[in-house]
């Protein structure tokens, strides 16, 4: 039997509008709790003179879209769960989580809100940034898309991994070289892998430019 | 039945698995950038060169207006940036500055410092595609129509009908210094118009245009608003006006200069970039009683500005080695001496003898045309001009010079020539 090819996924735009606030939120609330030593920015680069890459910064600096896209996708479940229960099945969460449209759309919002957070320097180069750094802005810029699409990565992570989570039910298999390729926390892990892959990129681009 | 996939299979959907973000990543921005930094597109990318040296200033650029005129500056590649050693005794990651040979802007022959300033705020602000965009558009027009639309073309962004009227107001005024400008004012509006998508011609015709709408006591955010006409329209996302970093960029080539320059005057023949000419006032003493008649002044035309100016008899042109001078020395020499006393004679440009394109001919009449005319509003009337069409190495000059010690002009209209020549203190 053929495989059926899995339904295409879009986006949703009520809920990409509400976790772009949300991925937003989260970044500037932990920029303001967080010490200016665990807070990674790439601005940091075009402004500190001191040595500004630090790995567990740029741990913390991505985790808020694995948070953010984790606990959506978990509250979503757990939403629909009680809607089931109070005997009132459909409704927007069963039609998201249906249409597959958790994972793009938290994906693509992670994606717009790190965009977002770094626009005035795209944009407003010229004005904003040392002269001294003017040949560099090709740089940043390639920089910049490779970190947004990698902090979109770790959204996607934070999705995965909540459904890792709502499908196992607790029972999930002790990770082990006889079960890691067939682990279902393979699937996070590689997609954290490859947004990992991407910030390193861009953190080695804009530091080798600095 | 779907074919298992193999090992290799496996391992390059895993690699693309895991470059995907990055290429993703690189494929948007790659994709983006020309849109974003199309404001770019005149950035030439001139590396700091150790040999030019001499020409380094530091300046700070720590507001958004002056970053931007660093900027304007930069795509205009009338500076470069470089990064200060601290063993030069400067802080680091300050912008260093370098005036570069062999720009467009550079090659042309007229280099006023407001005339540049303008030109880089407008490079700034336009850059190189669309005004290409613009001309070409114009130039369809006229193949299809046979008629040009009044547009503002080329780096100055000046339309056919302000060129026109900047060429008849500087044939005007210099009618009565007899000076034969053939053509200039029979120009077709074709004609002009290939001359204002031409990027010496365009620099030539901002400097006549300047003159024309120059009033006295101009400042140069007012000529700035004046040459740009209308009500202003914010440059970049409307954070600061086009005077406003036309003055910052005038600021700035000013501290490029090593010569004294009033950032609120037109120093129509000051270069603030050349290097090694400091500029003391030139020692001044009254004209000897018993000279036949009076010296005559002298202005070298070199690449279309009044860059050398000198005093010497004029029967008596002995060999002299000539020197740069700016408007402070000449004002000073001659306030000292009765300027209705003097003729002012300007020699041909070498560049014309040189380089024999009619385009490059019409941009030094132009410039001849507004050096002449500014020389008259700065320092009066004079008696008489002649247009000689000869190599400035044929006459012989005593010099201005500009030094801690000035050599007074004087001892070379009083007979001390080539064969004595007075000590040239270093400079």
């Amino acid at each position: 039997m053929a495989d059926t090819p899995e339904p295409a996924s879009s986006i949703h735009p009520t809920l990409f509008v509400c976790a772009t606030l949300l991925n937003l939120s989260v970044i500037k609330v932990a920029g303001y709790l967080l010490p200016d030593q665990a807070y990674f920015t790439f601005s940091a680069f075009l402004f500190d003179e001191r040595p500004v890459l630090r790995a567990g910064a740029l741990i913390l600096k991505l985790l808020p879209p694995v948070v953010v896209a984790f606990f959506v996708t978990l509250a979503f479940h757990r939403l629909l769960s009680a809607q089931r229960a109070m005997g009132r099945p459909g409704g927007v969460f069963e039609s998201i989580i249906a249409a597959r449209q958790l994972s793009t759309t938290l994906t693509a919002s992670a994606f717009l809100s790190a965009l977002l957070m770094a626009w005035p320097y795209i944009l407003m180069w010229d004005m904003l940034i040392d002269p001294i750094m003017a040949s560099h802005r090709l740089t940043f810029l390639l920089a910049y898309f490779i970190y947004f699409a990698g902090y979109a990565w770790f959204a996607r992570t934070g999705v995965e991994l909540a459904e890792v989570v709502i499908g196992s039910r607790g029972s999930v298999e002790d990770l082990s070289w006889v079960t890691a390729m067939r682990h279902p926390f393979l699937k996070p892990v590689s997609t954290a892998l490859s947004g990992a892959l991407a910030s390193a990129v861009a953190t080695f681009l804009v530091a080798s430019a600095q | 039945m779907t074919a298992r996939p193999t090992w290799a299979g496996k391992s390059a959907a895993t690699v693309a698995n895991l470059l995907l973000p990055t290429l993703l990543g690189l494929l948007i921005g790659a994709v983006l950038a020309p849109v974003l930094y199309l404001g770019s597109t005149d950035v030439r990318g001139r590396q700091f060169s150790e040999d030019a040296e001499p020409g380094y200033q530091p300046l700070t650029a720590e507001t958004p207006r002056q970053r931007v005129a660093v900027l304007a500056l930069h795509r205009a590649n009338l500076a470069s940036i470089t990064i200060p050693q601290e063993a030069d005794g400067l802080p680091p990651r300050r912008p260093g500055w370098l005036s570069v040979e062999g720009s467009q802007l550079e090659q042309c022959s007229n280099r006023n410092p407001l005339v540049m300033s303008i030109a880089a705020v407008e490079i700034y602000a336009r850059p190189a595609w669309r005004r290409s965009l613009e001309t070409g558009l114009a130039r369809l027009i006229h193949d299809i129509s046979g008629k040009l639309p009044d547009w503002s073309y080329g780096i100055g962004q000046i339309r056919i009908s302000t060129a026109r009227k900047a060429i008849t107001g500087a044939l005007t005024q210099t009618e009565m210094l007899g000076r034969n400008v053939s053509g200039l004012g029979d120009l077709t509006d074709i004609e002009i118009f290939n001359r204002l998508t031409t990027p010496c011609d365009n620099i030539a015709m901002m400097r006549l245009v300047l003159n024309d709408i120059e009033e006295p006591g101009d400042t140069i955010p007012e000529l700035a608003e004046k040459y740009r006409g209308g009500p202003e329209t914010g440059l970049v996302a409307g954070a600061f006006s086009y005077s406003g970093l036309t003055w910052q960029v005038a600021d700035f080539l000013s501290q490029l200069s090593e010569s004294a320059y009033e950032p609120y005057s037109i120093p129509a023949f000051d270069e603030p970039w050349r290097t090694g000419h400091a500029a003391t006032p030139v020692e001044v003493r009254p004209l000897p009683m018993d000279t036949a008649e009076p010296p005559t002044l002298i202005g070298c035309l070199k690449y279309g500005a009044l860059e050398t100016v000198f005093f010497a008899d004029r029967n008596d042109f002995e060999e002299s080695p000539y020197g740069y001078t700016d408007s402070a020395a000449i004002s000073a020499a001659i306030a000292a001496l009765d300027p209705t006393g003097f003729d002012l004679r300007a020699l041909a440009p070498r560049v014309s003898d040189t380089i024999t394109s009619p385009l490059f001919r019409l941009a030094d009449d132009v410039d001849w045309l507004a050096d002449l005319n500014t020389f008259r509003d700065e320092y009066g009337p004079w008696r008489s001009v002649t247009h000689v069409e000869s190599a400035i190495d044929e006459y012989a000059c005593a010099e201005v010079r500009l030094s801690p010690s000035p050599w007074p002009f004087y001892d070379a209209l009083s007979g001390r020539s080539a064969d004595n020549p007075p000590p040239i203190p270093d400079d």
